[in-house]
């Protein structure tokens, strides 16, 4: 066990923090995260592309894709370093984590040779059509369907709950190619493009925050079967292993400690004593909860290095407690500010929204406790 | 970063493991009352165990640690072999007693060769002579007492911050191994015993309870090694104690809760760990002084 960072790794922090820093839109928030306007949306490809040109987008690539084969360690230094400012990535880090990956391993050449160049670029967007109105946590019950009609497919169906739709030139789409095989042999992956006819994308109205959540209804689309991802009844096992690489490495425990610092300044600037037992208990609990995160997110990182094709059981783990984190974060940065905290733009404001969403979205909370119970556990299956 | 063990950890790891299996465990600590095991600590000192967090490092101290919790031995060996060298305390004899102020409970008082006393900013030690013991009753797992210091040496200037940041450590590092194994220990049971015609630990009601209380262990054990490797990082060992006074609160609740009234009995074997749980909960102000002292290291720091 070592567990400081290296000074390459240092190093690599410190060069991405001024690149970072550079690059980032001023007054850039968790809620431009979202890209509620166009103009959010060309800034996301503007500071993609810059740190693209910097080579810090894709470092973690490798080198015949344009990156250098850095470690997973560098791939969190960036997300620590992006997610501490708002992750002004927006979606991409979904492209650069693991739907970039997710081509490299199963993608026809002619898909890389389109895709990849766009992701290392900055230069697109991807939304992932996973959840249906009755596939939530229950997402082999998805019931989206492709049809083949010759070199092509004929898509039908909703996905719901969608990030950055209304933003995505692709997406990464489950659908179901056989009705008759077992829920989970009968799933297929295809790389639509978002301009096709007959994809329409509605915002899901909410009180949280502007273009949040979206649902797609897919009329009839025409996709071509060289926009497959891998075999046809074979999606499954892609997703699996691409969720398992979307769990692993999102560092919401800097941006957490971030809300958490600049909930302090804004009770300071509110003229709240800080220093009061009683808020300093709540800070300090809310900042053991991001430790408790930080440390688990190192431990799923370190598994996804010495155990790649395994189960992933620390992925669980650390998602069983970076959920509740982001929630008692909120919570805390409310009891500090007290009423306060209800007007919009502050940091505690926002973590309502994350908190809310960060035990449901990517896996329900309960969902990672049944696989924490039977990876870590061995507990028995119910009924 | 590497979160692996090395060649040379895993070797300790192995030895020291056997050893706590074969000489320690819920059995022997059953067997003394209000007792130190002195042939334990012997064969760890002759192991040369005793030392590895001066003679290796915080991260071998660590792994010894955790086995002598995962074990129960009856000994002040977290103590011994990882507070006293993470502050900076050196040549001390093999039972090292730690107090927090002339009213706090003190594990093991009365049995230590020395004590290590938190006086405000300053750390002190006294050697068994120098003070006296207030034997305590309590049904915590542990021998205890208040300990009256009449002489003792200060170790000096931040002597307090370091012992205080160290034995945040340790008690991290001792929930988060203490929590695992009573998790582990309570999961074999609920998978064993039926009632409604199955496992009870086929119930999503238990499994989440106990998948709840092991991501906190894991979470207070990792803690515990990073506050371990950055011990002079006030933010993070009161940050893991914070942590880990959550985990045995939880730990306590969720294994009693599931394991129902077998789980009270000292035969059943579960208080061996739930107790010293309740013990560290409390330990050097529990949750609300190691979260006070988290946020005041974290506003200090800017």
């Amino acid at each position: 066990m070592e567990l400081g960072w290296t000074a390459d790794e240092a190093a690599f922090r410190a060069a991405l923090r001024a690149s970072v820093s550079t690059h980032l839109r001023p007054g850039w928030t968790l809620d431009d995260r979202d890209m509620p306007e166009q103009a959010d949306i060309d800034a996301v490809k503007a500071f993609c592309a810059a740190l693209g040109d910097d080579g810090f987008l894709t470092p973690h690539w490798p080198a015949a894709y344009g990156g250098r084969d850095a470690s997973p360690w560098e791939q969190l230094i960036i997300s620590e370093e992006t997610w501490s400012v708002g992750e002004p990535r927006g979606g991409q880090y979904m492209n650069t984590n693991w739907i970039g990956p997710a081509l490299m391993r199963y993608g026809t050449d002619e898909q890389r040779a389109l895709h990849l160049p766009l992701i290392s670029a900055g230069q697109v967007n991807w939304c992932q059509g996973f959840s249906e109105p009755d596939a939530g946590s229950d997402l082999a019950a998805l019931r989206t369907q492709a049809i083949r009609d010759g070199d092509s497919y004929v898509v039908n169906g909703t996905k719901v709950w969608t990030s950055y739709a209304h933003a995505a030139e692709y997406c990464f789409l489950l659908v179901r190619t056989d009705l008759d095989s077992p829920k989970r042999e009968g799933i297929t992956i295809l790389l639509v493009p978002m301009s096709s006819p007959g994809v329409e994308v509605r915002e899901i109205p909410n009180p949280y925050a502007t273009h949040l959540i979206h649902e797609m209804h897919f009329t009839d689309v025409i996709v071509p079967i060289t926009c497959r991802l891998g075999d046809e009844n074979r999606g499954w096992d892609i997703v699996r292993n691409s969720l398992a690489n979307e769990r692993v490495g999102i560092a919401r425990h800097q941006h957490t400690e971030y809300v958490i610092d600049q909930t302090v300044r804004d009770a300071q600037g509110l003229g709240i004593d800080v220093a009061d037992p009683g808020i300093e208990e709540t800070l300090g609990i809310a900042y053991a909860w991001a430790e408790a995160s930080r440390a688990l997110n190192y431990v799923a990182v370190s598994e996804r290095i010495t155990d790649p094709n395994g189960s992933r059981p620390a992925a669980s783990v650390s998602r069983a407690i970076t959920g509740p984190m982001e929630r008692m974060a909120g919570w805390a940065c409310h009891e500090v500010l007290g009423d306060q905290a209800l007007a919009g733009g502050t940091e505690a404001d926002r973590q309502v929204v994350t908190g809310t969403s960060s035990m449901i979205a990517a896996g329900a909370y309960e969902v990672q406790l049944d696989l924490v119970a039977r990876l870590c556990l061995n507990l028995p299956r119910g009924r | 970063m590497d979160l692996e063990l090395n060649t040379e950890q895993q070797m300790l790891d192995d030895a020291v493991t056997a050893l706590f299996r074969d000489h320690a465990g819920q059995r022997r600590t059953a067997e003394l009352t209000n007792a130190i095991d002195a042939a334990l600590i012997t064969r760890l000192a002759d192991g040369g165990f005793l030392d590895v967090g001066y003679d290796a490092g915080p991260m071998e101290a660590i792994i010894v640690a955790e086995r002598a919790a995962q074990f129960v031995a009856c000994a002040p060996l977290v103590a011994r072999v990882l507070v006293a060298p993470l502050a900076g305390v050196r040549d001390l004899p093999n039972t090292v007693g730690l107090v927090a102020s002339p009213t706090s409970l003190v594990r093991y008082a009365g049995l230590c060769d020395a004590y290590l006393v938190l006086d405000g900013d300053m750390a002190r030690l006294a050697s068994s002579d120098d003070v006296s013991v207030e034997p305590v009753r309590s049904r915590s797992a542990y021998p205890t007492g208040r300990v009256h210091v009449r002489r003792s040496e200060s170790l000096g200037v931040g002597s307090g911050d370091a012992l205080r940041r160290a034995w945040q450590v340790g008690i991290a590092a001792e929930v988060g191994a203490t929590a695992e194994a009573a998790v582990t220990f309570t999961a074999q049971h609920v998978s064993d015993r039926h009632q409604f015609g199955r496992p009870i630990g086929s119930f999503q009601a238990v499994q989440h309870r106990l998948a709840k209380s092991y991501a906190n262990s894991q979470a207070t054990k990792w803690m515990a090694r990073r506050g371990a490797w950055y011990h002079h990082d006030a933010f993070l060992t009161a940050t893991a104690a914070t942590f880990a006074a959550m985990t045995a609160r939880d730990a306590y609740d969720d294994c009693h809760q599931v394991s129902g009234a077998i789980g009270i009995t000292s035969e059943f074997g579960l208080t061996a760990w739930t107790m010293r749980l309740m013990a560290l909960h409390t330990e050097l102000g529990g949750r609300r002084a190691h979260a006070r002292h988290a946020a005041q290291s974290r506003r200090a720091a800017g």
